[in-house]
């Protein structure tokens, strides 16, 4: 009797343990997750003239790359791709590509699709001339397409991280489909299928069972477009949406201590600054820059008008980014120093007036800002920040009025017309993060990156170098010195990398945030059982 | 019957005569409105001579001083803790080993609680004290947990504190409230010092209120006096010429008229602001073309209902031009009345309008400081219960949107009292 | 007949002289992608989509227009006509009553209280009343929101905005008062005293006869609604075309045009339209009127 209920027993626990192994791997698969964005999507096709942030993170459940660059491993990860293979020479590049996936609509994933791509990309006015040392692109089999370049290339990876759009979905010359466009009716291969969009721009996804990598957890996905910052944290707080991407600084605090969020910060990809019109006679001085630039407390904004979520910057480069030059410190705020400098650069008060002028010419320092309004709650923080400028020029005896422009009014100014002298700039980057453009003398034109006109040799051939570089520690030296150099000579005040932070409701276990995408890493979140039953469709 | 003296029944007439104005339909809250108005008047004054001066940047968000305003528009930061004896000390506040001392729960009565709330605003140089007197504990023992450089307790429970200058900004005050025995009290509240005393507290970058109150009377008059000044003359124009001339005039400028009262105001107005770069004043300009419509449309009844009139027949045939008549005869000495009314009611809109935009984050812009603009920037603070930058704004919205709708309407009144 | 005829027919006329209008300024907003267009081009551009009806697709939502315009204009009328019928509910009694004893202390008290209501700007009450239900009893009130909550939720989600849009920008206030002095007007007239002496009600027959003022009042504040509708439909996240108008003109950039032409042009007609039916009200309860 006793054998038998201990056999019974045991019977009992290991039945108990398959159990509990069964769940937790079946059990995770489940949910539906609402998440609001800032604005509406747009198109959904990704070479669009249109394409914002929010059509980006959208990109990234529906399509993949051949390659995917990870931030914080610093390498490439395969994702449409298998393997590639360089050429000695660096001029030719083969990707061995993967025969298990598929389109949403069940065709399958072959190398015309690649070669359709990039081809449909170099077509596009904007991305013509990156893509122009492409010369020619060859299908080697279904599996296996190779990229012929002009010139060598060190790791020419760095191209292909684009969404490969299917060929199918697109006429005899690249014309769309209708009745459905690929802008409105997205087919790709990643681990979500497009549903429907509504017409208040609402995005409805389901999970993708046939997907040929790791399928998600959470069944449906729906995008809901919130414009007004103060109604996101709203709907978060009342159950309308279960994670918003990006929460506003004035509005962090509120959610932050809430117990029933998780909140975390990912890098922008961004950085703020005040951007010198170099082609200005009084700015066109090294020494003018710097000195305004030690004179501002560039910190104290952080603190104050972000609550300093964000990390201050020497020079453009961002700290997730593998050039970074952890070393390099920004120059101290000093404003003595900044007055001393200017006193014996020539630039001297002596009419009394509170405003230093040359002593050579009498011409004063006096300096228009250009300030962009945006729609919503950012303007707030920008016009404080030019306003904390202002004031602490006003202290070493520069003269800035403000002008607030509206966002057309000031693109056109800054690319276009390219008249003003300082102006606020806050500069996005994608994966690629290229700042040498910036600072690039080969893009000063019209619409060209450099719009404030540098001119610098040495910048320019360290940037020269870089580009024909052979091999990444030669790169990343070349990058230190551009830092160091850029530092001081101030072409930029810069200012700081602002942190965007994504808040999400307990019931929901995030494991990782793209810093870039976002939703990368989505097949690894999932709402734990328990807390399952409260999510609810959306009629 | 006495006898009244000259004197007396002169005094007694005119004070009949004066109450009886005085209780006349309308006179009071005209009275009231008109106060309003010459308040709003000396603000744009005082905005003209002294601009600078009223946008200097002190401590953010900084509470009003008065402490009943504080009970009203802030939520209640003062946090009760209880904290259970044990090692007695105190002074370091993070990571102490007797964890035991710091208990969280929920505070009961049989803890000490403090009779009054402390204030949570500070000025430099002024003396900041609180009287941590219980409610129900006598004897006790107080230790200052966290406090800015300076401040001190009492063994009797009287902290005090002279903040310099240097001392601005925010900070947390931590009190341990211990009697001998039994649970004692943590009282934990943030104080904000500031350069110089505010009594309404500050706004978000720093300025004080009652400086942005003052600032934002200067849109609520300019703004409106050019809607005025293209408003009243296309209704005059429009409105009499289509009541005197009739015929083909008439049907031509109703219809233009009512093309005009078809058009949804606050589109077109969006379109304004998209063509000027959302210049307050162009949009005023187009709130006038707006709001012309329904007074028109009354100036024209009113010019038909006096063309009939004999005295105009007897002008025309003394010869005086058509121009004439409908000038000076029918508008100026007849029609004129109802154009002041008109006239407040417009400016009441256009300070409506001026609100609806800024909030809409398409009026005015920073620099600048209107009342809207105050309202949308702090929209974000109704969620931390810091209502004083909402409150004070709302508050004049509405006085002075009622003022201009009052005078409106006593004119009205007074108006149609009098049979014009 | 002649003078419905000549009614409609101006009606039309001006539609199509609004259309002309909005084109023009239109045409005059600065657009910096296309400047390459002239003043005059896309005048005659934004002329052509209006008088041929071919608007196509809207820039930002690729949307066909007609289909936003119709799902999208739903919510609005259906915001306009409840929030009419609220005004009307309330200032009808209130007139009336107001007018039978018009000396009496609590008319005038309650003139005086509907001034006050109605002086408070509409967004100042939709954000007080929108706060005041998410603390008292813990609801927001937004749109969105609509599937997370009970029926009763449910329907104050739509009674809300109404409520704001009647009570805001003198909506109410005017009406009260219109109402008020035509009922003293048709009060003192000989038939409400032979309707007295027969002992029957007064009040349909009052009602009929306030017809025509309240929609020559609705007819002068058609416009005003539809402004007051946009930023409600912004505080309380409704899904219509005021919204749908209000995000175009104010988006950065190239403005969506078509969208905000077309929007543009329903508003109109539907202002046109009350225009229309306020004045054939006035000529059906006058008979003298009918008369050319």
């Amino acid at each position: 009797m006793k054998r038998f209920f201990l056999a019974a027993l045991m019977l009992l626990y290991l039945f108990m343990l398959t159990g509990i192994g069964y769940g937790q791997s079946g059990d995770r698969r489940g949910g539906d997750l609402k998440y609001g964005e800032d604005e509406l999507a747009g198109s959904l096709n990704p070479y669009d003239a249109n394409a914002v942030s929010t059509s980006d993170r959208l990109f990234a459940l529906i399509y993949e790359p051949l390659v995917r660059y990870d931030v914080d491993k610093d390498d490439f990860i395969y994702v449409l791709a298998e393997t590639s293979k360089t050429s000695p020479d660096g001029k030719k590049l083969t990707f061995m590509l993967r025969t298990t996936p598929r389109w949403h609509d069940d065709k399958p994933f072959t190398a015309a699709d690649v070669k359709f791509t990039y081809e449909y990309i170099r077509s596009k006015q904007k991305y013509a001339r990156k893509y122009q040392h492409i010369t020619a692109i060859l299908e080697e089999g279904p599996s296996a397409i190779s990229f012929i370049f002009a010139a060598g290339q060190s790791d020419p990876r760095d191209f292909f991280t684009r969404w490969i759009i299917p060929k199918h979905r697109f006429g005899a010359h690249m014309e769309d489909l209708q009745p459905e466009p690929l802008k409105k009716y997205p087919i790709g291969t990643g681990p979500y299928l497009f549903g429907n969009m509504t017409i208040d721009g609402e995005i409805n996804l389901q999970l993708n069972d046939r997907y040929w990598g790791k399928t998600a957890n959470i069944l449906n996905l729906v995008m809901k477009p919130q414009p007004d910052p103060q109604s996101k944290v709203m709907a978060l707080t009342y159950d309308g949406i279960q994670l918003a991407t990006e929460i506003k600084p004035n509005y962090l605090a509120q959610v932050a201590q809430d117990k029933k969020f998780f909140t975390r910060p990912y890098s922008s990809f961004s950085f703020d600054a005040f951007a010198y019109n170099c082609r200005n006679p009084l700015l066109s001085e090294a020494v003018v820059r710097r000195a305004m630039t030690m004179a501002l407390n560039r910190k104290s904004l952080l603190d104050n008008f972000y609550f300093g979520k964000g990390q201050e910057l020497a020079g453009p480069v961002i700290d997730s980014s593998p050039f970074y030059n952890a070393e390099l410190r920004p120059l101290p705020f000093n404003p003595e120093r900044a007055k001393a400098m200017l006193d014996s650069a020539g630039f001297r008060d002596q009419d009394g007036d509170g405003i230093r002028e040359r002593i050579t010419d009498k011409a004063k320092l006096r300096f228009g800002l250009i300030v962009p309004v945006e729609k919503e709650a950012q303007s707030t923080e920008t016009g404080q920040v030019a306003n904390a400028f202002k004031e602490a020029m006003a202290r070493i005896g520069i003269a800035i009025e403000l002008e607030h422009l509206n966002r057309d009014v000031y693109d056109k100014r800054q690319f276009v017309e390219r008249k003003f002298d300082i102006i606020w700039v806050r500069w996005e980057f994608d994966t690629g993060y290229n700042v040498r453009e910036l600072f690039d003398a080969n893009e000063d034109f019209v619409n060209g990156k450099n719009f404030i006109g540098y001119r610098n040799p040495s910048i320019q051939e360290l940037i020269n170098k870089f580009i024909h570089a052979p091999d990444p520690v030669y790169k990343r030296d070349l990058m230190m010195a551009f830092q160091e150099v850029l530092r001081d000579e101030c072409p930029y005040t810069f200012l700081y990398s602002i942190n965007a932070t994504a808040a999400w409701t307990r019931r929901l276990i995030v494991t990782s945030i793209d810093p870039y995408y976002f939703f990368t890493f989505i097949p690894d979140w999932y709402f734990p059982v328990t807390s399952r039953a409260r999510t609810r469709m959306m009629d | 019957m006495p006898r009244k003296n000259r004197w007396t029944i002169y005094h007694t007439q005119r004070e009949v005569s004066f109450n009886h104005w005085f209780r006349q339909n309308g006179t009071k809250e005209m009275a009231a409105a008109l106060a309003v108005l010459l308040l709003l008047l000396l603000g744009n004054i005082l905005v003209v001579l002294n601009k600078d001066a009223l946008q200097k940047k002190d401590t953010r968000n900084q509470p009003p001083t008065n402490s009943f305003l504080q009970w009203l528009l802030m939520k209640p930061s003062l946090e009760i803790v209880e904290v259970t004896q044990g090692e007695v000390s105190g002074i370091d506040f993070y990571g102490t080993p007797g964890a035991s001392l710091l208990s969280p729960k929920a505070a009961q009565e049989t803890s000490p609680r403090p009779r009054k709330r402390p204030s949570f605003t500070a000025v430099a140089g002024k003396g900041y004290s609180f009287n941590a007197v219980l409610k129900n504990f006598p004897d006790v023992r107080y230790a200052l947990v966290r406090a800015p450089e300076g401040m001190g307790v009492s063994p009797t429970g009287q902290l005090s504190w002279t903040p310099t200058a240097e001392q601005a900004g925010i900070y947390k005050i931590s009190l341990d409230v211990l009697p001998f025995a039994g649970t004692g009290t943590r009282l934990s509240w943030e104080v904000s010092v500031s350069e110089k005393p505010h009594a309404l507290g500050t706004d978000q970058s720093g300025r004080d209120i009652l400086a942005c109150l003052i600032l934002g009377t200067q849109w609520t008059l300019l703004p409106g006096l050019i809607a005025v000044l293209i408003s009243i003359p296309l209704s005059l124009l429009f409105g009499g010429m289509a009541g005197y001339y009739g015929g083909m005039i008439e049907t031509f400028l109703s219809h233009g008229i009512t093309l005009f009262s078809a058009m949804p105001s606050l589109v077109l107005i969006f379109l304004t602001g998209a063509i000027f770069n959302f210049n307050i004043y162009a949009m005023m300009a187009v709130l006038g073309v707006v709001l012309f419509p329904r007074n028109a449309l009354q100036i024209k009844n009113k010019v038909l209902s006096l063309k009939e009139n004999q005295f105009i027949e007897a002008a025309r045939e003394l010869g005086m031009s058509d121009r004439r008549i409908l000038l000076k005869d029918i508008l100026w000495h007849n029609a004129r009345t109802p154009v002041l009314s008109f006239c407040f009611q417009i400016m009441a809109f256009a300070i409506l309008i001026e609100v609806t935009l800024s909030y809409l984050n398409l009026g005015i812009k920073e620099p600048d400081v209107s009342w809207g603009k105050m309202i949308f920037d702090h929209r974000s603070m109704i969620q931390e219960q810091k209502l004083w930058p909402l409150f004070f704004p709302a508050v004049t919205i509405f006085l002075s949107v009622a003022a201009f709708y009052l005078l409106a309407d006593g004119l009205n009144k007074r108006n149609k009292i009098r049979g014009v | 007949m002649k003078k419905i005829a000549s009614h409609i027919f101006t009606t039309v006329l001006l539609f199509l002289a609004c259309g002309v209008l909005i084109s023009l300024l239109l045409s005059l907003v600065p657009d910096y992608e296309r400047y390459e267009l002239s003043t005059w081009r896309r005048f005659l551009e934004n002329l052509g989509t209006f008088m041929t009806f071919r608007y196509g697709d809207a820039v930002v939502e690729q949307y066909p227009i007609f289909d936003i315009l119709r799902a999208r204009g739903v919510k609005t009328a259906l915001l306009i006509a409840g929030a009419l019928i609220l005004t009307l509910g309330i200032s009808i009694p209130l007139g009336i009553h107001a007018a039978r004893h018009k000396e009496h202390k609590r008319a005038r008290f309650i003139d005086g209280m509907i001034y006050g209501l109605s002086s408070v700007p509409i967004l100042v009450w939709a954000t007080l009343l929108l706060i005041f239900f998410q603390r008292t009893m813990d609801v927001f009130l937004h749109w969105q929101l609509l599937s997370n909550y009970p029926l009763g939720w449910r329907l104050m989600i739509y009674l809300l905005p109404m409520i704001c849009l009647a009570l805001g920008d003198g909506m109410l206030a005017d009406m009260t008062r219109h109402i008020r002095d035509e009922a003293v007007k048709l009060l003192e007239q000989d038939f409400v005293r032979s309707l007295r002496a027969r002992n029957v009600l007064v009040m349909p027959h009052l009602c009929r006869g306030l017809i025509p003022t309240v929609m020559a009042v609705i007819a002068g504040k058609i416009a005003y609604l539809f402004g007051g509708a946009i930023v409600v439909e912004y505080i309380f996240g409704w899904q219509g075309l005021g919204f749908a108008l209000y995000g175009a003109v104010s988006r950065p950039g190239s403005k969506d045009y078509p969208l905000i032409l077309a929007a543009t042009m329903l508003f109109v007609a539907a202002a046109l339209l009350i225009n229309l039916l306020s004045s054939l009200s006035a000529i059906w309860a006058d008979p003298r009127l009918r008369k050319d």
